[in-house]
């Protein structure tokens, strides 16, 4: 059988299932299983801008120092979070905010890694192309709600309708095969990020497990028989497509509460998330990984988020606990994707819509461009600091003005495209998922294997 | 006093038991059709208790008025509207069931079919033999490949088309070189010749009434399906276009409150009285974007809304210069402050390139039909150029808030020389001479655009798939779009005169769907049209705008100037348009299911009233039951098998009120009505 007959085949089994047809998407997809082994991306997008020069820190003494001289009072270690010592192979020294306790340990297993001063460029620029507004810039850069969208969009130098997630998925749709599960899938409200051009994106709730209302009745076969003419009525044709599709969507909605109310109150995984909103989201990724092969899905990508990362006044402490619930999160769902046996087919990154001003102002730090993110994944090549560590001087060769608002030194486009280049995004697709990768230089920044 | 069925569909020579409340004392009444006591045998007849016997033939004017009148008080009556149709055929199968392209002779098997039926396959007539009751014969030639719905429409005053049963078409000879993937064709699917429809002049059927106002307004409520009947769609459109706008105002008590706002929007399009001019403004919206995730207070929002609203039946050419000076897309786009180069930080390109791409022009170039013009090497022709985009920013340079101030949204952005580029300017094969002043720039701007050859195709694909249906053949785009150039009277960009050519459309008001008709209802108008139809209110300040966050329809609050969904978005590998299916996946259904559940049983009674006392009426009937949610929400078109199972869960409940919510429940959720067709 070609694999269009075959598909066909299935489709065909599937409709002759009838009222089984609950089981349809996964049944199909057990049938449907070949091909490439999974993977997936998870995004955690922290909100409101991380200040990511204190989230990691250099501890060498030159530009520790520099760093201490421009932070004043809000730089680490201070009496709320202290630093936790990281090495790279190289023997070159950081310092990781306390507050990432969890996941410090997955460094020295090189399971975890920093990308540093990344942010969104149209092209790369230097100070004095900055200053002289020579080169195409991201509109309206220090602007939450344009920075929050072009970081979704991966598009800064114009409006876009999809996001970089949704795209990637695009790009990798082959190899989902038949499978009708979304592959771009937020667990945090439908988001630009996900949406693609051919692909339909999804959102999941934490702890929603997609039952209907209004269905426990009294007596129970009143409940029943309401249930059961609602899915009845899924399967009828009127000649519509867009009925049809309609039909196929709750369908599917169908399918895949059975699927995670059949995984029980836990989820079926062992691993204790924290019970914060982030590690509720993080759970809900791992269940939905756990449900791969009933899915039939071999790429997905996933977006979850933590907000509070606006941290203009009352950094310190803020911060601190901010990022412990982000490492305490994201360690519960490495742990978990160990449980799974796949940790080297996850990829779990953090993005935000800009990083924070060097300077403070006062007891906080106002918005900025460039930052330092973490990855994490046993793909990841960890243990390392990628792309180019900034200068720490005020006005200096990577300052934007003079405050220490950094022109990143590796754009979102070259960090996205090794992940997608991981992800399977073939080299001639990287510009439908990326439109500007191609005005850089360097596509693959290397920390993924 | 109110009668029983308010509204109902007779076959001619059928009889129908109506029952009347009379609150009255004494409580004795007498009965009229058409104001005729106890009726005739023109308009049908009427017994003491209620029983209307429909004439033997359908009355030229089908639609009659049956009256209860009171004995006692001459100024105390109700009123019903019944639609005497010719018989509903049925059509249980076809003989043979798979035919090969070409000439073709099919035997149509079912019941009540009537002398002069007429069967069509996917809504094209062929040429139709009666034989008897339970069969007719087409004998004609069908060339296209495919599966298509065969009907059977019992013809005449009344007409009455059947539930479809499909048909297979094979491809004929020769047979197409295999192809191992079938692509598919990116064109839409040309539509068949539509099903002859009464003219927009006079009365219409009930269905074609409730299909218009799902069109033309927020969803019909009870009382507008049976007017527009009576009166005719352009007699309602007259109407509307006469009625004065409804006011847009900041919220009250607080007007920093962006959440009451959004509550007041929801309040504002279920109840106002200019549905049309609101139903086009919101449609407009989806073109013109404005959103609360920047603009974050509603003194910000007002502006863009006011635009909307007021040139719903105006000219585009106003709306382009009246938006590009608007305070509201002044902040979101950032033309406010836009300067020259070197005056503060230059000239802004962000509303330069969507006034192109998403508001007038589009990134490729359409042939009069919406279709894309393909270039030498078979690929799109962009429509500008990075280069056209700088020269027009450099145009649009100048415009500061009211009075230079940071922001102020009480009035229109308004020009500032010193900020203006005064260079000669070229794009788009347009050009402004040197020197001129910011104003004067703008009409070169909007004239530029407004002539743009793109623009009437870009406006009408995109304001039929927001008002109509997903799928338009290229020959209703290309005849909306003609209107959009010449409204008759030779004036270009009349949204009066655009509306009304979508909206009266053969194809619009085709009331027999082809494949691929109809339009997916988004989250909003799904709810919106669900409280109309049930004749239901919503509080000024509800708490329910939150409900549609995550179903990805956050009110006035779109993710990007790309709106909600994108007009351009397909079903996934496939062909065909469904821009609402963008934000129709399954938790977005589950959670759109569960809204409607809860408002159903009550959850919300807070803030919504639902008047559900024509199905309390009838609850103990399910026969009735079914037929009162059939023709509140589908008009009469709820096919046999929905029926049966709507039957089987309702008979299955323990009272009344839940077979009422399972009637409701089940029909308002199902494919049937989230797909409005």
């Amino acid at each position: 059988m070609t694999n269009n007959t075959r598909r066909h085949f299935l489709r065909r089994t599937a409709s002759a299932m009838g009222l089984m047809g609950l089981e349809r998407l996964g049944q199909m997809n057990a049938l449907a299983q070949s091909g490439p082994s999974y993977k997936a991306l998870v995004c955690v997008f922290l909100f409101g801008g991380n200040d990511g020069f204190n989230t990691v820190v250099p501890m060498d003494s030159a530009p520790y120092n520099a760093y201490k001289n421009i932070r004043g009072g809000l730089g680490l270690p201070s009496t709320s979070a202290t630093l936790l010592p990281v090495t790279t192979t190289p023997g070159v020294q950081y310092g990781l905010n306390s507050g990432l306790q969890q996941v410090h340990p997955l460094w020295a297993q090189k399971k975890l890694a920093v990308i540093a001063n990344m942010g969104l460029l149209v092209q790369p620029v230097s100070r004095a192309q900055y200053l002289a507004n020579s080169v195409s810039l991201p509109t309206n850069l220090f602007s939450h709600s344009d920075q929050t969208t072009q970081m979704q969009s991966g598009v800064p130098s114009s409006g876009a309708g999809t996001g970089w997630a949704g795209r990637l998925a695009d790009a990798v749709q082959a190899m989902n095969g038949a499978s009708t599960f979304p592959s771009s899938v937020s667990i945090s409200g439908p988001t630009l990020f996900c949406t693609g051009n051919a692909i339909q994106s999804a959102s999941l709730i934490p702890g929603f497990d997609l039952s209907l209302s209004g269905m426990n009745l009294w007596p129970q076969s009143a409940g029943t028989a309401k249930k059961a003419g609602f899915q009845q009525m899924l399967t009828f044709h009127n000649g519509l497509t867009l009925v049809q599709q309609a039909n196929k969507v709750m369908s599917d909605a169908m399918s895949l509460n059975s699927m995670l109310s059949g995984l029980g109150s836990g989820g079926g995984i062992t691993t204790v998330f924290p019970g914060t909103s982030l590690g509720n989201q993080l759970k809900d990724v791992a269940k939905i990984i756990k449900l791969r092969n009933t899915t039939g899905m071999t790429r997905q990508v996933f977006f979850c988020s933590i907000g509070g990362f606006d941290t203009h006044g009352a950094q310190d402490w803020t911060h601190w606990d901010l990022l412990r619930n982000v490492s305490e999160a994201m360690r519960a769902f490495y742990d978990a994707t160990v449980e799974l046996g796949i940790p080297d087919q996850v990829t779990t990154f953090t993005a935000s819509e800009f990083g924070r001003t060097l300077q403070p102002s006062g007891i906080g730090t106002d918005h900025g461009w460039g930052s330092h993110h973490l990855i994490m994944g046993g793909a990841v090549k960890g243990g390392e600091m990628y792309g180019t560590f900034p200068t720490y001087a005020l006005a200096g060769p990577d300052d934007s003005g003079s405050r220490g608002a950094l022109i990143p030194t590796t754009s979102t486009d070259q960090f996205g495209a090794t992940l997608a280049k991981w992800f399977g995004v073939p080299a001639a697709s990287m510009a439908s998922v990326f439109p500007n990768i191609g005005n850089f230089g360097i596509q693959d920044l290397g920390f993924l294997a | 006093m109110a009668v029983y069925h308010q509204t109902a569909n007779v076959e001619r020579g059928a009889s129908r038991q109506f029952t009347a409340y009379v609150p009255l004392s004494p409580n004795t009444i007498y009965w009229l059709v058409n104001d005729v006591p106890g009726g005739n045998s023109t308009v049908g007849t009427v017994s003491s208790t209620g029983v209307y016997t429909a004439p033997a033939a359908v009355p030229a004017m089908n639609v009659v008025t049956l009256k209860a009148q009171s004995t006692a008080y001459p100024d105390k009556f109700a009123t019903a509207t019944i639609t005497v149709t010719q018989p509903v055929p049925w059509v249980w199968s076809t003989y043979p069931t798979s035919v090969t392209a070409g000439p073709i002779s099919v035997s149509v098997n079912g019941s009540a079919f009537q002398p002069g039926a007429v069967a069509s396959i996917n809504g094209v007539a062929m040429p139709t033999t009666y034989v008897s009751t339970t069969k007719v014969m087409i004998s004609g030639t069908f060339s296209t490949a495919g599966t298509f719905p065969v009907r059977v429409t019992n013809t005449g005053n009344g007409a009455v088309t059947s539930q479809p049963v499909n048909i297979t078409v094979a491809a004929g000879n020769p047979p197409p070189t295999p192809t191992p993937t079938p692509t598919p064709s990116p064109t839409p699917t040309p539509t068949p010749a539509p099903t002859p429809t009464p003219a927009p002049g006079g009365a219409t059927t009930r269905i074609d009434a409730g299909r218009f106002l799902e069109q033309a307004a927020f969803g019909p409520r009870p009382a507008e399906i049976l007017s527009v009947q009576q009166g005719g769609l352009q007699a309602w459109l007259n109407t509307q276009f006469a009625l004065p706008e409804s006011p847009l105002v900041l919220p009250s008590p607080d007007p920093s409150q962006m959440a009451a706002m959004r509550s007041w929007w929801l309040w504002l399009n279920t109840h106002a009285p200019d549905q049309l001019r609101q139903k086009v403004a919101y449609a407009l919206g989806e073109i013109w974007v404005v959103s609360s995730n920047k603009n974050n207070y509603p003194q910000e929002i007002l502006p863009w809304l006011k635009v909307l609203s007021r040139n719903a039946f105006g000219n585009y050419k106003d709306i382009i210069r009246e938006m590009t000076v608007s305070p509201s897309m002044g902040k979101f786009l950032d033309l406010a402050r836009s300067s020259k180069p070197g005056v503060g930080s230059g000239a802004n390109e962000n509303y330069p390139r969507e006034l192109m791409q998403l508001f007038t022009i589009g990134l490729q170039k359409l042939n009069m039909d919406g279709s894309v013009v393909l270039g030498a090497n078979g690929q799109p022709v962009p429509t500008y150029t990075q280069e056209d985009v700088k020269q027009l920013a450099l145009a649009l340079t100048g415009w500061v808030y009211y009075q230079n101030q940071w922001e102020n949204f009480t009035a229109d952005m308004e020009p500032r020389e010193q900020n203006h580029d005064t260079s000669a300017k070229s794009f788009l094969g347009c050009n402004l001479p040197a020197g001129q002043t910011t104003t004067q720039d703008l009409d070169g701007v909007v004239n530029c655009l407004f002539q743009h050859p793109n623009l009437p195709p870009f406006v009408a694909v995109r304001m039929i798939r927001f008002l109509a249906h997903s799928n338009p053949s290229p020959a209703y785009v290309q005849r909306v779009a003609n209107v959009f150039v010449n409204n008759g009277s030779g004036v270009r960009g009349d949204m009066k005169a655009v509306v009304q050519a979508i909206l009266l459309d053969t194809e619009a008001r085709q009331d027999t769907p082809t494949p691929t008709y109809g339009k997916l209802r988004e989250p909003l108008l799904h709810y919106i049209n669900l409280v109309r139809a049930l004749n239901g209110s919503v509080t000024q300040n509800n708490g329910l705008p939150y409900l549609f966050v995550n179903m990805g329809q956050s009110i006035l609050t779109t993710p990007s100037v790309f709106s909600w969904f994108s007009p351009l978005f397909r079903i996934p590998q496939t062909a065909i348009y469904g821009p609402e299916f963008q934000i129709y996946s399954p938790t977005e259904a589950v959670l759109r299911t569960n809204l409607i559940s809860d408002t159903i049983s009550g959850q919300y009674n807070g803030y919504i009233t639902l008047d559900l006392s024509p199905f309390t009426a009838v609850a103990g009937d399910t026969t009735q039951l079914i037929n009162a949610v059939d023709q509140a929400l589908l008009y009469g078109r709820m096919s046999a098998t929905m029926r049966n199972t709507l039957a089987t869960a309702i008979n299955a409940m323990p009272d009344n009120n839940s077979r009422v919510q399972t009637a409701l429940y089940l029909t308002a959720t199902s494919g049937e009505y989230l797909v409005m067709h």
